[in-house]
């Protein structure tokens, strides 16, 4: 596949995406509404699993490709309305080829994808059921006789003009490895027979669906099997597939990429502070940080298989030496993370109290109640929060004798017109972390005078983060903004209006099966809105 | 000879105080009742410190230094149970104190190796002399009728800020050679503590070699700022002449002839301690520092380390 018909392949198929947008604003009708069709490219988490469940866990995953983006604050959801660069497509062409030679210029690695011994350089059996094998891994479907035909006739040109077997199963890959059907999780459906007039993700699509929510990676044998027969449409199979999956060690990596997308983590581990103000500050916190918050959450939701509210309210963190000191807590392990309890006395607990969420939703040189407010109801309540106008003055008043911490400014700023109303909604819930600073030291005073951290979240009154957080974690609106993150991780393209009663009967039963995350995994897996694409004439 | 000198100076002290946090892991059993409290934590009443700067006494004006009256009576020059050493008036005005160190201070300045009190500092931020102070029995960070200090060493490499100073918070291994030297009882007024005399083998570790410095009748004070912070902190005593020789020999493994140097510079030093043949076997010192707080790791975290 030369390099301009691999980027008319690529461009033809994002331009087919654009359409697929799906509406996010119609009214919420009683019933499942299915989403359209989507095409989501593989998120670059994805893009790395795959490669490497696939082709071998050892090999250099290219630097760079073209950059993720977010939507609704999820980059799996993004990754279904998101463009490709020409340049992205320059960049997918150069990981194609620089994987493919890594695979056939190691005789193990390509051992180890060969169910066939070649007799030569042109022994085109044997690489017709490579292109066939291995395809079918990197394309999540069996390819068609015709796709395996030409893709071998091309690898076919490249051996005899340069001799070897090997090179021939590097053009193969090549070309596999930059194809729409590689790069995208393709999901065209087929006609639903329980739904008429709609569709339903084909078995094929559904298998990669599956996997790529449940393990943030590429079907394996077994479930590909399911999907080449069917019989994964068959509630029963589809139901013990979902459990084989959850059982699984990948599961963990999923978990810990949901979180991620989720809580915004890959910006914390791009922390930074000024050093002047903050002593504790180092390059390495950021993803220290990042690291407790991912332990956390796979404490809760695969070790213990605990109540999700914990996330919010529990006194449990893992820290290495850094965090520790931060936390002014004893560490528990010389090198890396460890459990410790902090103590039950204090503000500090749950996600809430960590450096992931007080440093990140925070100025370089400061605190921000705003911004940790629009994070909490953003990321954590799914409450929609604008950003600022470009052209207002968002600078807070200089401390003065009137004013002198940080709430008593805002409080200022708070009457300034076209400030208010954001910053009613935000600032409140921000000012209970005013105890801690802007890198997550606690602190007993701002600016040498105490700090005042009570207030309401929507009406409900809080003195604190220690309090705060057990308000935070029973609200309703919690339990569904887990299960609206974790639904759209699942389906991997917005939200349409039409699904809210399934989102809403998902969240319920989360909240009486005790918020339970691997439970509501697998309900999400198994709920019709997972598997079922629009019906016919649907907006 | 530079890697000895830190060794040979660095009096100081240590200690632990483990404010182990509450166990129970309120996980999640919340209710929507909003009746939050306003938790008090319980007052931790063991502190520990780690020395995050240390400093020489240094004469200023001539004559004039930090110290303490170690033996009790203000010293002239004919005094023969000093060998003949002049004590020294502290900056408030207190006669009798006793720092001969403070003489030799300006003298390893003057020879060249004026980096020697950066070559100690720079030991405490490589975790070559991690030594607390840890108080325990408190009952308040200002005033307390009765409180034990410590004397505790860390081992391992220090967390440094972004000022380059050693972190507050972090937490360290307890020393192999840890002296658990009670320093002794007093009263915590306004936040200073002063208790003495001690007798305390302080272990010290300068590239990579393991020293002991041996400090007799030994005092030490300190002004608690926080719960954080110490500061204003001196510690003092004699030192034996015959450690400082062991630990010049030692040097001398690697350092040439350091252990000649050290014994033409300290070997007529002595001021204290006079044995039979009338020998001073001592050298008073007093060092000034700071101190951040600290933890030690768990018992079974430092086994294994150990």
């Amino acid at each position: 596949m030369t390099r301009a018909y691999a980027t008319m392949v690529l461009l033809l198929t994002l331009a087919a995406c654009d359409e697929q947008t799906p509406p996010t604003t119609t009214p919420a009708p009683a019933k499942l509404q299915p989403a359209p069709a989507a095409m989501p490219r593989l998120t670059r988490a994805q893009y790395d699993n795959t490669v490497r469940d696939v082709l071998g866990d050892d090999l250099s995953l290219p630097p760079t490709l073209e950059p993720d983006v977010a939507f609704e604050h999820l980059l799996t959801v993004g990754s279904a309305v998101a463009k490709v660069s020409p340049r992205g497509v320059e960049l997918y062409e150069e990981a194609a080829r620089s994987l493919a030679a890594q695979v056939a210029g190691k005789p193990e690695r390509l051992v180890k994808l060969l169910t066939c011994k070649p007799t030569g350089p042109q022994d085109s059996a044997c690489l017709s059921q490579f292109v066939g094998e291995v395809g079918d891994r990197l394309w999540r479907r069996a390819l068609s006789p015709t796709e395996v035909a030409t893709i071998a006739a091309t690898a076919t040109k490249a051996a005899t003009a340069l001799g070897t077997f090997e090179q021939a199963a590097e053009y193969a890959l090549v070309q596999l490895l930059q194809a729409p059907g590689f790069l995208y999780r393709t999901e065209h459906g087929q006609a639903d027979p329980a739904h008429a007039g709609c569709k339903r993700l084909t078995a094929y699509e559904l298998a990669s669906r599956l996997a790529y929510f449940l393990w943030a990676g590429p079907p394996d044998a077994a479930l590909l099997a399911t999907a080449k027969d069917g019989s994964l449409h068959d509630p029963k199979v589809r139901a013990a597939q979902v459990d084989r999956l959850l059982a699984d060690p990948k599961l963990r990596r999923s978990v810990r990429n949901w979180a991620g997308e989720w809580l915004q983590l890959h910006d914390v581990a791009k922390l930074n502070k000024d050093p002047k103000v903050y002593k504790h500050f180092s390059s390495d916190l950021g993803p220290s940080a990042r690291e407790e918050t991912l332990r956390l959450v796979e404490h809760l939701a695969i070790d213990t298989d605990s109540d999700f509210r914990a996330f919010i309210t529990t006194r449990t963190t893992f820290v290495d030496r850094r965090l520790a000191a931060i936390y002014e807590v004893p560490a528990d392990n010389e090198k890396g993370h460890a459990a410790v309890t902090l103590p039950d006395y204090g503000e500090r607990r749950g996600f809430l109290g960590q450096v992931s969420f007080l440093g990140h939703a925070a100025h370089p040189v400061s605190s921000s109640p705003t911004l940790r407010g629009a994070f909490v109801r953003r990321f954590l309540l799914c409450d929609f929060v604008p950003d600022p106008p470009a052209n207002l003055n968002t600078a807070i008043p200089e401390p003065s004798p009137e004013a002198k911490t940080l709430r008593q400014r805002l409080t200022a700023h708070m009457n300034v017109p076209g400030c208010s109303s954001c910053h009613k909604t935000l600032d409140p819930i921000g000012f209970a972390f005013e105890r801690f600073d802007g890198i997550g030291r606690y602190r007993s005073k701002d600016n040498g005078e105490p700090i005042d951290t009570t207030g309401d979240l929507d009406g409900v009154p809080f003195g604190d983060l220690d309090s705060l957080a057990v308000v935070l974690a029973d609200s309703a609106k919690f339990r569904r903004c887990v299960t609206q993150k974790l639904y759209g991780y699942g389906v991997a393209r917005p939200t349409v209006a039409g699904e809210k009663s399934q989102v809403d009967a998902l969240a319920a039963t989360f909240g009486k099966n005790g918020m339970k995350v691997n439970a509501l995994m697998r309900d999400i897996a198994l709920s019709d809105g997972f598997s079922r694409l629009a019906c016919a004439g649907a907006k | 000879m530079r890697g000895c000198l830190p060794a040979l100076l660095a009096l100081i002290l240590g200690c632990e105080g483990t404010a182990t946090p509450a166990a129970g892991d309120a996980v999640a059993d919340s209710k929507a009742d909003v009746t939050f409290e306003t938790k008090v934590a319980p007052f931790a009443t063991k502190r520990l410190f780690v020395l995050d700067t240390i400093k020489f006494a240094r004469q200023k004006p001539p004559g004039t230094v930090l110290g303490w009256d170690l033996d009790g009576k203000v010293s002239t020059a004919d005094d023969k149970a000093t060998c003949g050493k002049k004590d020294f008036v502290s900056p408030d005005g207190v006669a009798g104190i006793d720092n001969q160190f403070s003489l030799l201070v300006p003298l390893i300045e003057a020879s060249g190796i004026a980096a020697f009190e950066s070559l100690l500092q720079a030991s405490v931020e490589s975790g070559g002399v991690l030594l607390m102070v840890e108080l325990v029995g408190l009952d308040s960070l200002t005033d307390d009728s009765e409180v034990t200090v410590r004397i505790r060493a860390g081992q391992g490499m220090p967390l440094l800020g972004t000022d380059g100073k050693v972190l507050t918070g972090q937490t360290f291994h307890l020393n192999k050679r840890d002296p658990a030297t009670v320093c002794g009882k007093g009263k915590l007024v306004a936040g200073t503590i002063d208790v003495g005399p001690f007798d305390i083998d302080l272990p010290i570790q300068v590239f990579g070699k393991e020293y002991t410095l041996e400090m007799r009748g030994g005092r030490v004070r300190f002004h608690i700022l926080d719960d954080q912070r110490v500061d204003a902190g001196l510690v003092g005593g004699g030192i034996t002449l015959s450690s400082i020789a062991k630990i010049a020999k030692t040097a001398a493994e690697d350092q040439g002839n350091i252990d000649d140097i050290v014994e033409s510079l300290t070997g007529t030093m002595g001021d204290l301690a006079q044995d039979a043949t009338g020998t001073c076997t001592q050298l008073s010192a007093a060092l000034t520092f700071t101190g951040v707080s600290a933890f030690f790791y768990p018992a079974d975290v430092t086994k294994d380390k150990l």
